[in-house]
């Protein structure tokens, strides 16, 4: 299993060096200079020219490249043109909030699907399945930011039992954290929901037509027995498998909802820098969404082999 | 719109003279409120103020934006201040005197200490100039400090300024950033952090600075001005989102936001419990289209005049910028005491200017931000109708002034909204003098020049308004500009805080507003 894990951690290497060099050439080709941004739009060309050489924009892209990954390696990863401040201690200070984000966002849909697909499977075809079909097709649909505008109109303006943007730490004060993650958690959580509920519906119904369960049916077990201990664990690996991509969904929809709502996050920082072309910050913020992407989908196997041991079986046998 | 603007003027005149008489100059523990009423304030309660982004750094040495401005104007105090009107006054000096063309000498006020206990006296002001002054401080405003040949402390409570050569702009240099006073201890100890861990003599402290999330400060128990500051704690949070922010204002996460964008202006203004007030412009804001002398068909000057009469400001103004502004005629901003009142509005006349071009067709290329892409759009219209056929060529801001000072562009459209200082010599030097820093092509005539010039150096201000009035109308005549609108300062705040006003520079002054039953 080790050399499972090791010979993965290889793999996401090169995903990584080609994600950060194919978005430091992009960032190259965007139009916007991070001098005249750092010097405002009054700035002569000479002034700008002066910047230009202090922060290295002038040598050749690759050679750039080069230099900021060395830095990776050393574990720099380079500094704001703006205000100096090292891009390591930017994003350490917004990776927590959008990994709670997307964490609470991914508990409160599974807490949402998983009952809704029990109930549903119970009695397939029937009013409450028909009305959760609707129901989750409703709330995949509509994008993460609709939820979210449709939430501060509601809970903020209208009834104003809720705060419309801000971040409070879960550290000073948890009561006004979960108040203040509740509309962006509960935006990010809904279409999620849908797409959990629908898997995890058709991995039971699945489960429930296999010759073991006929078995145990046969053999008298009670429904809710049949359904609560031997159909959810096999379908979990289903469920599991597509929480694994809707963790990586909801780390791209926290771009947006941190927006939204203010929230200083990964996502609130990466548009500030592209607003700014802070060619290193977007670097860094991207290179952390890379590796939580690539490890959210490792954690999805290890998770899934564990609950299935025919699974570690082929994981390993893989591995040689 | 210029009526009710007038009526905001002239209420705010009331309250600085209000102000002048209750702050008086004599130190004799004045306890009277600065407000147009007499009334006194209320102490206590926390603001939170929505501001467009976050400060770059709250050094003042440094340009911290637009935002940075209004975070650093509550923790640190000026040297002088500038009255609506553009007059020159006290600040923390409280008189002076300049005996000869080229000698500046403050007056200190006595009993002002820094919020970390340091004396505010003659030497820490020394300390201020000359850091700024330091060729290796990266200071932006080395510039607006150049003419300086030394500061010096001739007693604890005395500086002279001696100047290299006559500088009229230099006292409203001091009342600005550069003028800022920031304590020597503090920035000796540590000058590398200060821009994180910024000490004044302001009406406030700084308590906790979190990038990209809130600044905090709290009341300065021991401020110079008794009385002041009424609130105890102030929270600026950064909200990039228009939108976001003008909702957190509507749902009370927020008491005060900075400005109100344009399409946002009518929703505001419905909302119950909510004040929208539009105040005057800044002294330099003006959205206007730059003309390249040097691009045929533009080194005709009929063809410039032509396009300045065929547009339709009063549309843009009520239109696109939904009323908060004025139709402009010359590169300065009423509010500014260089202001040209003789010259005629540009009246809009597309036959005119039709007339103007002679029959000939002419085919233009407009450069345009993303900012501004409405106002090119109806400038488009406008231009068809007296026969210009115009092309809108949107790009971003660094390529737009890129283009500008490489002269590679016909026309554009370009604002100048930053620049807070009341002297008129940082925009009309810029815009017209041969080497002036906003000065794309670098055209100019003899005459304005040497008028631009001369304007530099008379201390008087009556006769440097006439100087500038007559570069205002030689400008004119040269149509290099076609200057459009005066965008206005405009504000929204909750009903519950009083005494709120809206300068020309745009700053906010929060010692003297107060929440009611908070």
């Amino acid at each position: 299993m080790t050399r499972y894990v090791l010979r993965r951690l290889a793999q996401m290497l090169p995903v990584f060096l080609l994600a950060s060099l194919a978005l430091f050439l992009a960032l190259n080709l965007l139009p916007g200079d991070p001098a005249r941004r750092l010097l405002g739009n009054r700035a002569s060309p000479e002034q700008v020219a002066v910047v230009r050489d202090r922060l290295g924009l002038d040598e050749p892209v690759m050679t750039r490249y080069a230099s900021w990954l060395a830095g990776v390696v050393r574990g720099d990863l380079g500094a704001s043109f703006g205000s100096a401040t090292p891009v390591r201690e930017m994003v350490a200070r917004a990776l927590p909030v959008t990994l709670l984000l997307a964490s609470a966002a991914l508990v409160v849909a599974l807490v949402l699907a998983i009952p809704a697909a029990l109930v549903s499977v119970t009695r397939p075809g029937g009013l409450v399945d028909g009305l959760l079909t609707v129901v989750s097709v409703v709330s995949t649909s509509v994008p993460t930011f609709v939820w979210g505008l449709s939430f501060i109109l509601v809970f903020a303006l209208a009834l104003r039992v809720l705060p419309s943007s801000g971040y409070v730490s879960p550290v000073a004060d948890p009561l006004g954290a979960a108040r203040s993650l509740a509309l962006p958690v509960l935006a990010m959580a809904l279409p999620s929901v849908g797409v959990m509920a629908r898997v995890a519906r058709a991995a039971m119904l699945e489960t429930m037509q296999e010759p073991a369960m006929q078995f145990a049916r046969a053999k008298g077990l009670s429904p809710s027995r049949l359904l609560l201990v031997h159909a959810l664990k096999p379908a979990s690996v289903a469920v599991v498998s597509v929480a694994g991509v809707e963790f990586a969904y909801l780390l791209g929809d926290t771009v947006v909802v941190e927006w939204v709502f203010s929230l200083p996050g990964l996502g609130k920082l990466l548009i500030d820098s592209f607003l700014q072309r802070e060619y290193f910050v977007i670097q860094g913020v991207a290179v952390v969404f890379t590796i939580a992407v690539l490890f959210s989908s490792l954690a999805t196997d290890l998770v899934n082999a564990s609950i299935d041991p025919r699974l570690q079986e082929r994981l390993v046998g893989g591995a040689g | 719109m210029i009526g009710r603007i007038r009526w905001v003027a002239a209420i705010a005149a009331v309250v600085l003279v209000a102000g002048a008489c209750g702050g008086g100059g004599e130190g004799g523990g004045a306890t009277t409120s600065p407000t147009a009423t007499g009334a006194v304030g209320q102490r206590g309660g926390e603001l939170v103020v929505g501001l467009d982004s976050d400060a770059t750094t709250l050094d003042p040495a440094v340009d911290s934006g637009y935002a940075g401005t209004q975070i650093t104007a509550q923790i640190f105090d000026t040297l002088l201040t500038v009255g609506d009107d553009g007059q020159i006054q006290p600040g923390l000096a409280e008189s002076w005197e300049q005996p000869d063309a080229t000698t500046l000498v403050l007056h200190l006020r006595e009993g002002v200490t820094f919020h970390d206990g340091t004396p505010f006296d003659a030497d820490a002001v020394v300390y201020n100039l000359d850091r700024i002054r330091d060729p290796n401080s990266g200071s932006t405003w080395q510039g607006d400090l150049a003419p300086i040949d030394s500061v010096t402390a001739t007693d604890p409570l005395t500086v002279e300024i001696t100047l290299q050569r006559p500088y009229a702009p230099l006292l409203a240099v001091l009342a600005d950033q550069p003028g800022m006073m920031i304590s020597p201890t503090a920035h000796r100890a540590d000058p590398e952090g200060f821009g994180d861990a910024p000490v004044g003599t302001g009406p406030f402290v700084l308590e906790e600075r979190i990038p990209d999330e809130r600044t905090t400060l709290v009341r300065n128990e021991d401020y110079w001005q008794e009385g002041l500051p009424y609130l105890d704690r102030v929270v600026f949070r950064p909200i990039p989102d228009p939108t976001t922010k003008i909702t957190d204002l509507l749902s009370g996460a927020v008491d005060i936001v900075d400005y109100v964008p344009p399409q946002l202006i009518e929703r505001v203004r419905q909302a119950p419990g909510v004040v929208y007030d539009v105040g005057p412009e800044n002294y330099a804001a003006a959205v206007y289209v730059p003309m390249n002398p040097d691009a045929p068909p533009l080194d005709d000057p009929d063809v410039r005049r032509a396009i300045s009469m065929a547009i339709d400001r009063r549309t843009i103004v009520d239109q696109v910028a939904f009323g908060a502004g004025v139709p402009a005629n010359q590169m300065i901003a009423p509010s500014s005491w260089a202001y040209n009142p003789d010259l005629p509005q540009i009246a809009y006349d597309p036959e005119g200017a039709r007339e103007l071009l002679g029959g000939r067709t002419i085919r233009l290329e407009m450069q345009v931000p993303p900012t501004y892409v409405q106002v090119a759009q109806v400038i488009q219209q406008n231009l068809a109708a007296a026969g210009i056929e115009a092309t809108i060529e949107r790009m971003d801001w660094g390529t737009l002034i890129d283009n500008y000072y490489a002269k590679n562009y016909q026309i554009q459209v370009q604002d100048i909204l930053g620049l807070t200082r009341s002297d008129p010599d940082g925009v009309l030097y810029g815009f017209f003098a041969k080497d002036g820093s906003l000065n794309g092509t670098g055209y100019t005539t003899p005459e304005i020049q040497r008028l631009l010039e001369q304007a530099r150096t008379e201390t008087d201000q009556a006769t440097r308004a006439g100087l500038y009035h007559r570069v205002l109308e030689l400008a004119d005549a040269e149509a290099l500009y076609a200057p459009v609108y005066h965008p206005a300062n405009n504000r929204a705040w909750t009903e519950d805080l009083q005494g709120v006003e809206i300068k020309p520079d745009s700053v906010m002054d929060l010692a003297t507003v107060w929440l009611q039953g908070g």
